[in-house]
């Protein structure tokens, strides 16, 4: 387990998800703006909420974050399926305040989270899972330095990122994270 | 070189297609991948550096004109 509660980076702090902010979370993660990423849709109730969150103060396998920017909570941060064992873990983020859904910010959101997980986790495979007819995230993956290795038959791609890509390909877009 | 055509060679668009009010994510070329390669390409060509928050400005060709302009550049 991680004892880490903060990670800086990029202008992008991570820190680790508490009690006083799951339920605006909640809310964010209800909104179909964010819902319909997802590839569990269901809604989540406050008691819903709450039983996770409270099995998350024992998991040693999974770490959420609020990620914050500009001194403002934008988004959500995840390192699920942790293994250490197998070294490695899959990422996730979303980020719901709309003046920083792209361009660059979702870029210094995932090199912090990328980093924290190599670096600090220690693991050497992360692991993602994106549709085929979603081309943006693809696009994004691949300029983060993922592989794609297996589509599954219902279209879903599996990709991997590993150190030495990684380095290379945040190299090319991290030259322009100047905070 | 025009602006125009900068920003048609990075996003890979007919310089046609390149008005002040092309917007970001107006196009499906216009990403924020595609975001990147067109800073590194204004970045070169002009010899500036942008400010992270210009970078997360620039969301239309007029505004990157007006970005442009405030770092020195003589369109």
């Amino acid at each position: 387990m991680t004892n880490l509660k903060e990670f800086a980076r990029y202008g992008v702090k991570l820190v680790a998800l508490a009690q006083d902010d799951i339920e605006m979370v909640r809310q964010w993660r209800n909104d179909p703006k964010i819902a319909n990423l997802m590839l569990d849709k269901t809604y989540i109730t406050s008691e819903m909420q709450q039983c996770w969150f409270d099995r998350l103060q024992h998991a040693t396998d999974q770490f959420y974050y609020l990620v914050w920017f500009k001194n403002q909570p934008i988004g959500v941060a995840s390192l699920i399926k942790v293994n250490r064992d197998a070294g490695c873990c899959e990422p996730g983020m979303y980020i719901y305040v709309d003046e920083y859904r792209n361009n660059i910010v979702p870029f210094c959101v995932a090199f912090a989270l990328n980093d924290l997980a190599f670096e600090e986790l220690g693991v050497s495979q992360l692991f993602g899972k994106i549709f085929a007819n979603n081309q943006p995230s693809v696009r994004f993956h691949e300029a983060c330095g993922y592989r794609h290795y297996e589509t599954q038959e219902d279209g879903l791609g599996l990709y991997v990122l590993e150190p030495e890509p990684y380095l290379a390909a945040r190299a090319h877009i991290a030259r322009f994270i100047r905070y | 070189m025009q602006l125009e055509q900068l920003f048609s060679d990075a996003l890979g668009i007919p310089v046609e297609q390149v008005s002040d009010v092309l917007s970001y994510q107006g196009i499906p070329q216009w990403d924020s991948v595609a975001h990147m390669g067109l800073i590194a390409h204004l970045e070169d060509h002009y010899g500036i550096l942008l400010d992270t928050d210009d970078i997360i400005d620039m969301s239309s060709v007029a505004k990157a004109r007006e970005i442009l302009k405030k770092n020195g550049v003589e369109l």
